[in-house]
């Protein structure tokens, strides 16, 4: 296998991709609030308060894993916050009224995730309706049919194996953080590597060039949105796990959480561009920022002012730095021309 | 000289380094129908917005009814009595006719609020102005190409001008729009107002203009009277070079079927093409705007749905569903509109190169091998001359002609049994259009068999070995252009009839 040929400088490079200049100011700024933070309230920087902070934040992170890739392909899956709640309580209802093991009852549930992805790729894809409209429809049916299963009410009382895989520790590490950085090596490295990673790009760019220059665009996008309900799924699974109950509200608003974290990490909603990096990047900054509004007590009413002006901000730092970047490989190579141009006559080259 | 209603003196204009228009000097006279002819790119559009205001010039001067003007924007040369009635239509389909007529101009109360009626009404006199029975509601998206031709012109025709000019009005109507089209513009200037045509149809020209410019390369080169020239005199100072010596050699090798289409067709665009091409054949498809070329190759690849016909690829029998089966087979299709069919423009370079073919750069595990895509692609844009130090650059800031060059590379990359090429020289610089001409010679004489869309004669015969004609989706005559070089009256005889 090639894959055991990747060195420890390219795994890294993998998972950051190219860190443009826009992470780098989002690294800064992350410093910046965690100094400050820990200068005012020295329990910032505790491995407890790490613990909570990660916690806080990982099932969002797995749905925004998921999320990337439907956002290079210029879609968008808003039914992540249902599939969340539907994996938690199916898997529940398996274990404690079906009876199944485990293991069996996860990998179910995985499956009717992906079942669900797979409806939202096919159907945005067929009819032609933009992932918005399609994957909100499924986001209320699926909602409804989470409380007509449950009777609105939560179900708890799973299995104390079970209930490890929220709240055990391998390493040292909460298991769900484990799973979400397993997660973030394997796909980045594929997001960067593979073929069929790279035509969700081409998709995004322009799916009709994409069509004439031979990508499945039907699979790829199936694909991409099963994958997108599978990491909502083990995100729900996990949820489910660490709570210690399956109650239809869980995930709320992660959808939104996910696809500002997407957003703040560099991608365009228009598609074409994002990276995993940037997504782990922009997700940390989210949960850096609500953490530090908890620990500080300023009134939480402030914490979306800041999240959606940071979002803004980001969005509007990341055009800018695009352009300039632009500018400058423009201007190197005009100078290249100039100088070939001393040898070989006429303008033909610009 | 006082009959002159517009008088352009001097003009000068670049994009960047390439100089579009040189020394301009062009007048319109007062209800005349004066025609403006060149080749694609001669400068004929770009002309025709600085008149119209929409780009500045960059040297020169415009004198309207004598006096100079200077217009920054398209509004001011509206409200000078300019207008133009644009090549692309410029109008929403999901507005109404009336509503499209006004638009941006809506007839408002003081409020701002738009009176529904009096814009119907007023729609409706422009209408029973030039005799054409339209209803002012009609949705756009609802009618005809050519009837939205018509609403293009009383759009132009609602802001009351002295002059307009009309941009290859006839490109998408059929022969009968075309005569109402005409008869449209007989009235119009015996009402008084001038008319500037922008047009590539020499039999149309000599049908309705009074006085003909032919513009080439930037240059204009001669205004006459339409009564005291001919359409070879027209076409000769319209092409001006020698055009033999400018193309690369004819094959010399030809070789055995590579592919055979027998009856294709597809319903309402074209039927009964039958061809053969060779391999280190060029084949040229040549024939007017809307012919039914572009839709056969098109429906060739997968990309459209074929109705009918049979494909045969080195003697088997084919039919492909999607344009990757096509590549797969070794088929491919460069197309026309390289902005947003043929390239990713806000990627890089090198992504759009390896586009089309990365089965090419992977492993046995679908991982891609980011080394040799470098290299190959800083190897392909070394032989397409397109300089760049990492190939990082997005193509979106590349010229017409090197993002043309990319997208001839992304497509050889592939190393295709049969290379379809769509207009692979549109809107692209003379050095840039050589070295493309060369390079699909280099690639037939590699074995390559080629078939080539193109619009511009020269071009057609110049570099296909043979040519086939198309005329209303219909191959109406294959040529053989491979020991003689064809006269172009030999071939536009069968475009047009």
């Amino acid at each position: 296998m090639k894959i055991k040929k990747i060195s420890k400088k390219q795994l890294i490079k993998s998972i950051t991709g190219k860190l443009n200049v826009q992470h780098l100011a989002l690294i800064g700024f992350m410093i910046a609030i965690i100094a400050i933070m820990q200068i005012i309230f020295p329990l910032f920087l505790t491995p407890y308060n790490i613990e909570i902070l990660a916690m806080n934040f990982v099932f969002d992170a797995i749905v925004a894993l998921g999320m990337t890739f439907v956002i290079i392909t210029g879609g968008i899956d808003l039914s992540v916050t249902s599939v969340f709640a539907f994996a938690g309580i199916i898997a529940a209802k398996l274990m404690l009224n079906a009876g199944l093991p485990i293991i069996p009852s996860i990998l179910l549930t995985l499956v009717l995730c992906i079942v669900i992805g797979v409806i939202n790729g096919m159907l945005s894809d067929i009819l032609k309706v933009h992932p918005m409209i399609i994957t909100m429809g499924v986001m209320f049916t699926l909602k409804g049919i989470n409380l007509a299963i449950t009777d609105g009410s939560a179900i708890s009382g799973f299995d104390e194996t079970f209930t490890m895989l929220g709240q055990g520790k391998i390493l040292g590490l909460n298991i769900p953080m484990f799973c979400f950085l397993i997660l973030v090596i394997i796909f980045s490295i594929l997001l960067n590597n593979h073929k069929f990673f790279r035509q969700i790009y081409f998709i995004g760019g322009s799916e009709k060039a994409a069509r004439l220059s031979g990508v499945n665009i039907r699979f790829v996008k199936i694909v991409i949105y099963a994958l997108c309900a599978f990491f909502a799924g083990i995100a729900g699974i996990l949820g489910a796990a660490k709570y210690g109950a399956a109650h239809w509200g869980q995930g709320n608003m992660t959808d939104m959480k996910a696809i500002t974290a997407v957003a703040i990490g560099g991608a365009s909603l228009y598609g074409g561009t994002g990276t995993i990096g940037g997504t782990v990047l922009g997700i940390t900054f989210l949960a850096i920022i609500n953490n530090a509004f908890v620990m500080s007590g300023i009134d939480t009413f402030w914490y979306d002012i800041v999240n959606g002006g940071m979002l803004l901000i980001a969005v509007l730092f990341s055009i800018f730095v695009n352009e300039q970047n632009e500018k400058r490989l423009v201007k190197k190579r005009y100078e290249i021309i100039l100088k070939k141009n001393n040898k070989i006559s006429g303008g033909e080259f610009l | 000289m006082v009959n002159d209603i517009l008088r352009v003196v001097d003009i000068d204009k670049s994009f960047d380094e390439n100089n579009v228009l040189k020394k301009i000097n062009f007048s319109v006279e007062r209800g005349e129908i004066h025609a403006l002819i060149g080749e694609n790119g001669a400068g004929k559009t770009t002309l025709m917005r600085i008149i119209g205001g929409i780009i500045p010039v960059d040297n020169g001067e415009l004198y309207l009814n004598g006096e100079k003007v200077v217009f920054h924007n398209p509004i001011q040369a509206m409200h000078a009595g300019i207008s133009i009635v644009h090549q692309e239509l410029s109008l929403s389909p999901n507005l109404s006719v009336a509503q499209n007529i006004y638009l941006r101009r809506e007839i408002t109360n003081s409020f701002g609020f738009i009176k529904h009626n009096e814009m119907r009404n007023e729609a409706k006199k422009v209408f029973d102005k030039i005799g054409i029975n339209i209803d002012p509601d009609r949705m756009v998206g609802q009618l005809s190409v050519g009837m939205r031709q018509i609403v293009e012109i009383a759009k132009a025709i609602a802001l009351g001008p002295q002059i307009m000019i009309m941009d290859e009005p006839t490109s998408s109507l059929s022969e009968n729009e075309t005569r109402m089209l005409f008869e449209l513009i007989r009235g119009l200037v015996k009402s008084g107002i001038s008319i500037v045509y922008i047009s590539h149809k020499i039999s149309e020209i000599f049908d309705i203009s009074d006085r003909i410019s032919v513009l080439r390369d930037g240059h204009l080169i001669y205004t006459k009277k339409t009564s005291e020239t001919n359409s070879n005199e027209v076409i000769q100072n319209m092409v001006g070079r020698e055009i033999t010596n400018l193309y690369p050699e004819k094959s010399s090798i030809v070789g055995e079927t590579v592919l055979e289409c027998k009856n294709l067709g597809r319903f309402g665009f074209f039927n009964n093409v039958s061809f053969i091409l060779k391999k280190g054949e060029m084949l040229g498809f040549y024939g007017l705007v809307g012919s039914g070329r572009t839709e056969v190759a098109k429906a060739l690849i997968g990309s459209d749905k074929l109705t009918s016909g049979e494909i045969f690829l080195t003697g088997k029998k084919v039919r492909f569903k999607t344009p990757r089966d096509a590549i797969k087979n070794g088929v491919c299709y460069l197309t026309e509109d390289r902005k947003v069919l043929g390239l990713f423009t806000t990627f890089s370079i090198c992504k759009n190169l390896i586009s089309a073919n990365l089965d090419k750069f992977i492993t046995k595990m679908g991982f891609l091998k980011n080394k040799v895509i470098k290299e190959e692609s800083l190897a392909l844009s070394e032989q397409m001359t397109i300089f760049s130090t990492n190939n990082e650059l997005k193509v979106i800031n590349l010229s017409g002609g090197n993002q043309q060059k990319v997208l001839l590379a992304k497509w050889i990359c592939p190393n295709p049994k049969v290379l379809i090429v769509d207009e692979p020289t549109r809107g692209v610089d003379v050095g840039a259009k050589a070295l493309i001409h060369n390079k699909l010679r280099e690639l037939t004489n590699q074995g390559m068999a080629i078939i080539m869309i193109t619009s511009e004669l020269p071009e057609c015969i110049g570099l296909s070995d043979r040519i086939a004609v198309f005329k209303d989706g219909q191959i109406t005559a294959v040529l053989e252009n491979s020991k003689v070089e064809l006269k172009q009256n030999e071939v536009i005889r069968h475009a047009i009839k």
